[in-house]
């Protein structure tokens, strides 16, 4: 910002010009002069001008046109009107035209230089509402301002163009929607300080910074698009737990949930009983139709497995055409029916390309002294019993 | 706040307090109107005061202290001096110091109206400059401004704290002279860049801020999604080949072949330059059984042991000794080396790490992967190669269930073989006069899967099917099938049961493939008028469609004792004149090139 005020004098009379000008300077302003309206707006386009003492007569044109053509250039420039007694309501009107006030001669100069303050603070107060006022509308993110009342007081551009009916919404916006009980307690305590709050809007979700903002009795809003982070830890995780192909949870995964149900098998005494199944000849299925068959088939058969198991039962591949099926809560005469729905359901089930294709099932049940590995070893010695019996049945072990 | 504007009176003067309060109501300002400071200062107390018109001389204290008190409660409140000509210095010091003006007395009340609207106005500009400026400062991220000279000129809280004065200039701004001189001479109006800073990495804004040089810098944190894209991206690698290995798990037919294929699905894999699969020998010999990246002379030249010999001490050797993975960050430095120290040298090899094979419970080998750096294997890495040998694992246990199915299997046909062409001799001893055509049957529909391209296990399946696709008849009283004569509507019916017959014999033996279904289907046409089922088009499995064909070109160009041959031209001529109405034009036509270009011939077979 400038370090001294400029402030430019406009009068016909040369005497009072010289008179102003020196009193300015003595007073810390920078000045220049103008005799006339042209002078005026030639050295109004040369510089910038925090106040112009403006003569309403002048020679070549009318005050308030020198006044209106200042403004024209740089609106911020304030101007005070300075009038004689004959000319009193043209400087009434003026200030309902933006000049920052008038002043009758002959005048005190006290009084004027009490005005010319006035104007001179007036004008670096504007000038830093517009510096400032570009740090929420230049800011890339939304910024949201509300009232007691629930209504929104202030939206940036950038706030605009993303959430264009939060204006007329108010609350009732998805973006705010879970943030009610917030703001209200923010009203109430009216403490400053950021609370981060998560909002979805359909695939987006945003992070709302709310706070009470205290010099100007507001909740105020920050709002920071946050989707791309979300969806990659989203991704992260489904890639770290999920079989790509079939969607069901992955060995890795299944190996963890299986150690939890173990333990909690061991500690509560709980039933627990682990299924594990193997598509029958599907080398063959891959060799005769090719690998997009064979993938579409092991999805296939996911489904009619996720359609015919409960909700809490957690089905997951285990490697190749091999899938485990872990049923908590379960004895093993549950499990083996389980299993033998889930072999009829696929057996009965035509597949695209293939026609008909079978399942091997092994099924066993947690014992008091089995740990992980005895546990999958028998239910992997059962699977080995139903394919060596025929395949397309479900085979039982029990521990000894 | 704003709708009606709060004005105190604060003055001793009875007759002016009233007068001022009458004005200033119908001006319509809410008006509070006191005698004393102490009256005044509780009432700016109680509710705010826009603006205070205070007296200087008051009963109890002076007006400047009124002021100040009302100031330290709620400093926008703004106030203007009534005062005499004899106070006139105090009061216009007073204005240097907060106070908005003052007036002498006596003034005109016009000219007091505009100091109140004026100085309603200056606390309107001051609530908001308060409010505007909130807004950096309360920002959850760093805005901070710059000027021409690229000195810093504004840092909000947050900046303040993440780039302490040392750290804003380079880091933060990155290189900004030359887009902030775009900027100022109005070529950019916005630049969003990345830049980082230390370990994080910001998204920054830049924008030329209106009617001054600055430039502003919003800055957003990105580094969790940079970290979240470097790990997917690793991930993405992982899985896919975890993928790759998993899927060949489904085809392959050897360990060693699979062995194979992780070696080279490793190699290039992250900071993998080689790789090698080694499985433990009885003679606690560890045995190199695929690899890649190193020559086979490389290979042939190491000597590594299970046992805990000085050529059991590197990490394969311990690995598969001990039944977990091992890690050398430092190879070159490594006493456990010493022993392979040239080919170490040889092929810059600076860091390994092996995982033992277990399968079945038991380790049966290790997976070494070495890189050319230092440390070139971080936890992540050693978890991923875990679950490549657990897949390793699966597929060898898989290979071997299927080998021991498979033997199972192979004996189970060929005493299925033997069976079948015991029923085949038993059925021609029933019916002599069509002999072999169910052997000349089998040999054709084999012939036409061969043609088309099937694989050699459902060619197989067409051979057994053909043997056994009359075996129906023998449902059929022989001296139907034998009579030389026309049939009778009721014998043709009766000869018709044979595919159901067939299927009902057949469907409880537990086949490899639907051979069933294809006898049961075997007379059915594609347009739905054959029998028993009458099934249209797809509805009739492939491998009946090529029994049918088989069938009509067998019967029609075979010898009959009760009709002579039609011949093979015209064999071919009924099946090419139906094909697509009764028949499978694939089928049809594999049919017909067998014969036409002489690969095949009903009495010779091939």
């Amino acid at each position: 910002m400038k370090i001294k005020e400029k402030i430019l004098v406009v009068d016909d009379d040369p005497n009072l010009r010289k008179t102003l000008a020196d009193i300015l300077r003595v007073k810390g302003y920078e000045t220049a002069v103008a005799a006339n309206g042209a002078e005026a707006i030639a050295a109004a386009e040369r510089e910038i001008f925090s106040l112009a003492l403006i003569d309403l007569m002048l020679p070549d044109m009318p005050g308030l046109d020198v006044m209106a053509r200042i403004k024209a250039i740089s609106p911020l420039t304030e101007a005070v009107i300075l009038t004689g007694h004959a000319s009193m309501e043209t400087a009434i009107k003026a200030t309902g035209q933006g000049a920052f006030s008038y002043l009758l001669k002959p005048y005190q100069m006290d009084d004027l230089l009490q005005q010319i303050r006035h104007a001179v603070e007036r004008n670096q107060a504007q000038e830093e509402i517009l510096r400032l006022a570009s740090f929420p509308r230049l800011l890339p993110s939304s910024v949201i301002e509300l009232d007691l009342a629930g209504g929104v007081t202030y939206l940036n551009p950038a706030a605009e163009r993303l959430f264009p009916e939060l204006s007329t919404m108010g609350q009732s916006h998805p973006l705010l929607h879970d943030s009610g009980e917030l703001i209200a307690t923010l009203w109430q305590g009216k403490q400053p300080g950021d609370t981060v709050r998560e909002a979805r809007i359909g695939e987006a979700t945003y992070e709302l910074h709310v706070s009470y903002v205290r010099e100007v009795d507001l909740i105020r809003i920050y709002v920071l698009d946050i989707t791309q982070r979300k969806r990659a830890e989203e991704e992260i995780y489904l890639l770290a737990t999920t079989d790509s192909l079939t969607g069901i949870a992955n060995r890795r995964e299944f190996s963890a949930i299986l150690v939890r149900e173990v333990d909690r098998a061991k500690r509560y005494g709980t039933p627990m009983t682990l299924v594990m199944y193997d598509l029958d000849y599907f080398k063959r299925v891959n060799d005769a139709f090719g690998h997009d068959v064979g993938d579409t088939v092991l999805q296939a058969v996911t489904s009619l497995v996720k359609e015919n198991i409960r909700a809490n039962d957690v089905v997951a591949r285990w490697g190749g055409e091999e899938f485990m099926v872990l049923m908590p809560q379960s004895d093993i005469k549950a499990a083996s029916n389980a299993a033998e729905k889930l072999r009829l359901a696929i057996a009965e089930h035509h597949f695209d390309n293939i026609g008909k294709l079978t399942v091997s099932f092994g099924v066993t049940a947690f014992e008091p002294q089995d740990d992980l590995n005895s546990l999958l070893k028998r239910v992997d010695d059962a699977l080995y019993r139903a394919k060596e019996r025929g395949r397309n049945r479900v085979e039982i072990l029990v521990g000894e | 706040m704003n709708n009606n504007p709060r004005i105190l009176v604060v003055d001793d003067d009875a007759n002016l307090r009233k007068t001022l309060t009458d004005i200033l109501r119908l001006k319509g300002y809410e008006v509070a109107a006191t005698e004393t400071g102490a009256e005044g200062i509780a009432e700016a107390e109680r509710a705010f005061v826009n603006v205070a018109l205070i007296d200087l001389k008051l009963p109890d204290m002076t007006g400047i202290e009124v002021i100040g008190r009302i100031k330290l409660a709620t400093p926008l409140t703004e106030s203007i001096i009534l005062t005499g000509h004899a106070s006139l210095d105090t009061a216009v010091e007073a204005t240097n110091k907060g106070v908005f003006s003052y007036m002498l007395k006596p003034y005109e009340i016009d000219d007091l109206l505009q100091h109140i609207h004026r100085a309603l106005d200056r606390q309107q500009a001051q609530q908001e400059i308060l409010r505007l400026a909130s807004f950096p400062r309360m920002n959850p991220n760093p805005v901070i401004e710059v000027n021409a000279a690229g000195e810093v000129t504004y840092l909000n809280p947050i900046a303040e704290r993440i780039f302490p004065e040392q750290a804003v200039a380079q880091p933060a701004l990155g290189v900004l002279g030359e887009v902030s001189a775009a900027m100022g001479s109005g070529e950019r109006q916005e630049v969003v860049r990345e830049v980082r800073v230390g370990n994080a990495t910001f998204e920054q804004f830049l924008y030329p801020v209106p009617e001054s040089e600055l430039t502003r810098i919003y800055m957003l944190d990105i580094t969790e999604l940079k970290t979240h894209e470097v790990k997917l991206n690793r991930l993405n690698l992982r899985l896919l080949t975890i993928r790759n290995i998993n899927e060949y798990l489904l085809v392959t037919e050897s360990e060693e072949a699979l062995y194979r294929f992780v070696c080279d699905a490793l190699k290039g894999f992250e900071r993998i330059v080689g790789v090698i699969i080694a499985t433990r020998l009885p003679d606690h010999v560890l045995k190199p059984v695929a690899w890649a990246g190193f020559s086979e002379a490389m290979i042939s030249a190491l000597a590594i042991r299970w046992d805990a010999s000085a050529l059991g001490g590197g990490i394969m050797g311990t690995a598969a000794r001990e039944g977990k993975p091992i890690v050398a960050v430092d190879i070159e430095n490594d006493v456990r080396y010493l022993p392979w120290r040239e080919i170490v040298q040889t092929w810059q090899l600076k860091s390994a790490a092996a995982v033992p094979l277990v399968a079945d419970g038991e380790t049966m080998g290790v997976l070494a992967v070495y890189s050319g750096q230092c440390n070139g294997f971080d936890e992540e890495t050693i978890n991923f190669l875990a679950e490549v040998a657990n897949d390793i694992a699966l597929g060898v246990h898989a290979l071997r269930l299927d080998r021991r199915l498979h033997a199972t299997l192979e004996n189970m046909r060929k005493s299925l073989d033997g069976t079948v062409e015991a029923i085949v001799r038993m059925l021609e001893l029933r019916d002599p006069y069509t002999a072999g055509h169910e052997r000349r049957v089998a040999q054709l529909a084999c012939a036409i899967g061969k043609e088309m391209g099937l694989p050699e296990r459902q060619v197989e399946g067409l051979r057994v099917t053909g043997y056994l696709h009359d075996i129906g008849k023998i449902a059929v009283p022989a001296e139907i099938l034998s009579k030389p004569t026309a049939l009778s509507d009721i014998e043709i019916a009766m000869v018709r049961i044979h595919p159901r017959s067939g299927y009902d014999i057949l469907k409880d033996l537990e086949f490899p493939w639907p051979v069933a279904q294809a006898v049961l289907q075997h007379h059915e046409r594609l347009d739905g008028s054959g029998y028993p089922q009458g099934l249209k088009e797809q509805d009739i499995i492939l491998e009946a469609r090529i029994l049918m064909v088989a069938d009509v070109v067998e019967a029609m160009a075979s010898h009959r004792p009760y009709r002579a041959s039609r011949g093979l031209d015209a064999a071919i001529n009924e099946i090419t004149a139906n094909k697509e109405k009764l028949y499978d034009p694939v089928v049809v036509d594999a049919c017909a090139r067998l014969f036409a270009e002489h690969r095949f011939s009903l009495d010779g077979g091939y």
